[in-house]
Parts: structure tokens; C-alpha cells; sequence
């Protein structure tokens, strides 16, 4: 028993005095439950359970830039999206047409990378003006349809107007595009580039592919 | 009864024990100091970045203005004081200052006072820059936090530096329980990301069947060195794929054992390195090393910085030694 004694006096785990060990190690388990659960909110059909840790934790997870889904190239990697515009200008002058992301103009390669992220936002951001008709009828869908759909106009105009302000621009329209990657059989026996015009895609701003991740 | 009694006492104090020799055992500062540069460096390099363009990413006319950021977060605790910062020189004035910020953490000068600054800069500019963030900025983020907790200072920076020159004798970094609590933290964290990236892959096809490494490198947005030539090796391909995912998702596991975590860090530069290379995510690949680092014991860092210093003083001496006997011929 003495032995026990002094053996635990000596343990390194003794040098920090009880009561703070005690609440360290809550803070420690609080914080870690939330880091955990912040990924249950990110799959599109969370369980009760995780929805409800990940609304307990919300606050903390959002003031700290901890709600992540760590989903990296997950569920799959799919196809890239980009942003085409064409700038008119008042009088003569001829209008100009883009793309971003743009490697050519966009260096170094992180810098590239916020401009990829840019378009890539947008295309996820994006809600059609209505919703299909067989969930229209439910109201809670219908309203967070609409609250959805004002914040892509929102966002598109924000990169109009900066587009605009940049180049001194009276119109602007933009464009997403869909660049799908080729498939094997596509590169084995067709020898399809990456940079073959067929696997871009305009995407319509009036109609959804697919529901949106947050109806799925 | 009383024995079962007995073995479940038993049992919780032998758990009690394990967390307080896995919290609260103090560590020396080595890896966390290595880490501290490394991630200061990145913090440091992520914000330099913004400043090429600073205007088009935080000024009034910018990609996503304050107010869309704010709308785009909704009615949630992020903020950022850089929702309030219309006036460009004042947004180049705080810009700079936290460059000097993530400098300072870099070199380790006040590590204990600006890697709290350095966490808050960084959480504040994720939260105005919505919409062009990526894994990149959350493992920043997430190391920024973690180097508050410990004495990251400890080892490799100014700070010791400027306490050398002010006592006669230093004494050797010291091991405390802060910062064996932000090693945990990191390593912990970690798992918690490799698990849930490799159950999140799971759900996708291309993960299942062995396509989605193709899928990657056939990315031309994400392409930075072409390896398409591995259509011709589809089972290569699936390897690459299963290897992935399994390592991901078994990390959290197989990372503590001794005799796994070498093969396991290896893996991880394996796949970073990979990231890197092959699909131009040189700062995201880059990052998840250093968060890696968490899992190299400090006698280990401590030797091999060691060695990196005897080689570089062994070079120099050599070049001092050429440097005379050329002078001796002259």
C-alpha cells in the first residue's frame, strides 16, 4: 500500500495536481466529442444522433473553424466546374471573354487553386429559380428552396460585380461549366485528352441536374 | 460478486492510469517546436498568397464581399473582424501585421503570445474567405489551434535563442505536460480525419471498385504532372485506389503500434507526396506531413535536426577550410 503510495506520488501523471487533471480532461473530452461529430453533420442524410451532437456543438465548431467533413475527394472524385464570362463594355471597345480557374494567368499553383475554388463554390452553391414539382408541395422545402436559391443569385452577382469592377465592365454574363474527366475505354481506345471539348458542359442556370446534396 | 466488483474496479483505475499517462506525461519539445516552423512557414506562405491578390479576395469589390460571406454563413458563431474592413490600406495594414505574426511563429520570437494571434488571424481569414477555402486552410487551422496549447517554443526558436544570450548556461529544452497535450491533440485529430475522409470514400463507387485514383489523375483542373499513362494498368490503378482507402480508414488504428507506424507514416508520404505531385496540391499535401510530424517521438526529431545541424557546420567548415588554403596558394 505504501509502496503503491510512493510509486504514485513519483508518476509523471502527479505533477499535475488532481483538480486540474480533472478539468483538462473534461475540456479535453468536450472538445474531442465535438471534433468527432462535426463530420456527422456533413453526410447528406445525418443519423438523430449526430444531428443532434452536431447542434450541440455547432456554436463551438463554427467559432473555431472546426465543422468539417474531412470528405476529401469523397464520396468520389467527379467532374471539375469552372466559370466562363464575357464582359461587355460601354462604346467601342471589343468584349472579352474568360475562364477561370486559369493556370495560364493564375500563379503560383495556390493561387490557381483559390480561383478553382471560387468556381467550384459557385456550381455547389447553385439552386435552380424553382423547385421540381413533386417536393414543391412541401412548404419547409419550398422555403429553404427560396432562402437557398438567394443566396446563389447573391453569390453570382458578387462575382459579376467584382468581374465588372475589375475590367471596367457595363455587363457581364457568366457561365458554369462542367469539364467531366474521360473514362478509360474513352482514353485506351479513342486516345480522348483531358482537354477535349466534349467533356465540357454548359450548365443551365434554369433547371438542376440532380437535387441538390442537402435534399438527397 | 466481490471478485467482479474487484476486477471492475480494477479495470477503471487501469483506465484511469492509461489517460493520465497518456494526457498529463510530460514531453519535450522537439517534434512540436519542428512542427511550429514548419506550420508557421505554411500559415505564413497561405497569406502571402492572398496578398497577390488582396483587393480581389478581401476588398469591397471582392469575389465574395463581406456581405455575402456573412449571408453565405447565415445566422452562425464564425466571424471575422475582416467583415468591418472597407478601407484598403487599413486591410493591407492588418494584412501585414499578421504576415509578421505568422513570421514570428515561425522563428519562435513570443511563440506563447502570437501563437494565440496567429490561431485567431487564421480562423478570422477562413471565416471571410468562404468560398475559397479548401483541406488546406482546415489543417492550418486546426495546427494553429493546437500550438497555442503547448510550449512550441521550447525548442528550435528565438526564444531560446534570446535566453542563451541573457543566462550563462541554457538549459535543455524542458519536457511539460502542455506540450505532450498539443502532441496529443494533433495526433488525435488526425485520426479523427483520416477516419472519417476514408468512411466518406466509402460511400462513393469509384472508391469501392477501384476507379477513383483514375478519376483523380484524369482531372485536368487538378493535373500538375500527367500520369494518364496508367490507363494501361488498371490493377496498378485499383491498387493505388484499396490502398487509399484502407490506409485512411484503418490509420486511427494502425498509427499507435510501434512496429505499424513507420509503414504507416510512409504511407502518408506516399500519398501526399502523391497529392502533391501528381494533382498539384503542393500546400495541402505539404500540411497533412506536417500534421504527420505529431507521430515522430522528439528523441527521434531531436537526432535528426542534430545530424542536419552537424552537416550543415560540417559544410561550412569545409568551405572555410577551401576557402583558406586557396588563399594560401593565391
Amino acid at each position: 500500500m505504501k509502496d503503491q503510495a510512493a510509486q504514485d506520488a513519483s508518476s509523471p501523471a502527479q505533477q499535475v495536481a488532481w483538480p486540474w487533471r480533472w478539468l483538462i480532461s473534461g475540456i479535453l473530452i468536450m472538445h474531442l466529442a465535438a471534433v468527432f461529430t462535426a463530420p456527422f453533420a456533413f453526410v447528406s442524410r445525418p443519423s438523430p444522433l449526430g444531428r443532434v451532437a452536431a447542434e450541440f456543438f455547432q456554436p463551438y465548431l463554427e467559432w473555431a473553424y472546426l465543422n468539417h467533413g474531412y470528405s476529401f475527394f469523397a464520396p468520389q472524385p467527379g467532374e471539375s466546374h469552372l466559370v466562363r464570362y464575357r464582359l461587355e463594355f460601354a462604346g467601342d471597345r471589343e468584349p472579352i471573354q474568360g475562364t477561370f480557374p486559369d493556370l495560364d494567368a493564375q500563379w503560383p499553383r495556390l493561387f490557381y487553386h483559390r480561383h478553382f475554388m471560387l468556381s467550384e463554390f459557385l456550381n455547389l452553391t447553385f439552386v435552380a429559380p424553382q423547385p421540381p414539382p413533386a417536393i414543391a408541395r412541401d412548404p419547409y422545402v419550398r422555403e429553404q428552396w427560396q432562402q437557398r436559391r438567394e443566396l446563389y443569385v447573391a453569390l453570382r452577382e458578387s462575382f459579376g460585380n467584382h468581374l465588372k469592377a475589375e475590367y471596367g465592365a457595363a455587363e457581364i454574363s457568366l457561365t458554369r461549366l462542367s469539364h467531366r474527366p474521360p473514362t478509360f475505354l474513352e482514353v485506351q481506345r479513342e486516345q480522348v485528352l483531358l482537354s477535349d471539348e466534349r467533356l465540357y458542359q454548359a450548365l443551365p442556370e434554369d433547371r438542376s441536374e440532380a437535387l441538390p446534396l442537402w435534399l438527397q | 460478486m466481490a471478485a467482479v466488483v474487484d476486477a471492475c474496479r480494477g479495470y477503471l483505475h487501469s483506465l484511469a492510469d492509461g489517460w493520465n499517462r497518456f494526457w498529463f506525461t510530460p514531453a519535450e519539445p522537439q517534434t512540436l517546436a519542428v512542427i511550429r516552423i514548419l506550420a508557421g512557414a505554411m500559415l505564413l506562405y497561405t497569406h502571402i498568397v492572398w496578398a497577390l491578390d488582396l483587393d480581389a479576395f478581401l476588398g469591397p469589390d471582392s469575389w465574395v464581399t463581406a456581405d455575402v460571406a456573412r449571408a453565405l454563413h447565415g445566422p452562425s458563431a464564425a466571424w471575422s473582424y475582416l467583415w468591418y474592413i472597407q478601407s484598403p490600406l487599413l486591410l493591407w495594414t492588418l494584412h501585414i501585421l499578421a504576415l509578421v505574426v505568422f513570421a514570428m511563429l515561425m522563428f519562435g520570437l513570443a511563440s506563447r503570445v502570437v501563437s494565440v494571434l496567429a490561431w485567431l488571424i487564421t480562423i478570422a481569414y477562413c471565416h471571410r474567405l468562404i468560398g475559397t477555402l479548401f483541406g488546406l486552410d482546415q489543417i492550418n487551422a486546426m495546427l494553429a489551434m493546437y500550438l497555442m496549447v503547448g510550449d512550441s517554443g521550447g525548442a528550435y526558436s528565438l526564444d531560446r535563442l534570446l535566453r542563451r544570450r541573457r543566462t550563462a548556461v541554457l538549459a535543455a529544452p524542458q519536457a511539460r505536460v502542455d506540450t505532450n497535450l498539443a502532441i496529443r491533440l494533433i495526433q488525435l485529430h488526425m485520426c479523427i480525419i483520416y477516419l472519417f475522409s476514408g468512411l466518406a470514400k466509402m460511400e462513393g463507387q469509384a472508391w469501392r471498385d477501384g476507379g477513383a485514383v483514375w478519376l483523380a489523375v484524369a482531372n485536368l483542373e487538378y493535373q500538375s504532372l500527367d500520369l494518364t499513362w496508367l490507363v494501361h494498368y488498371p490493377v496498378l490503378i485499383a491498387l493505388l485506389t484499396h490502398v487509399t482507402v484502407f490506409w485512411e480508414t484503418f490509420y486511427c488504428v494502425l498509427i499507435w503500434p510501434r512496429w505499424t507506424r513507420p509503414m504507416m507514416l510512409a504511407l502518408a508520404v506516399a500519398v501526399h507526396g502523391g497529392i502533391a505531385i501528381g494533382l498539384g496540391m503542393i500546400t495541402f499535401g505539404l500540411v497533412m506531413l506536417i500534421g504527420n510530424l505529431a507521430f515522430v517521438p522528439p528523441s527521434l526529431t531531436a537526432m535528426m535536426v542534430s545530424g542536419i545541424r552537424r552537416r550543415g557546420s560540417g559544410a561550412g567548415e569545409r568551405a572555410r577550410t577551401k576557402g583558406g588554403k586557396l588563399k594560401d596558394e593565391g
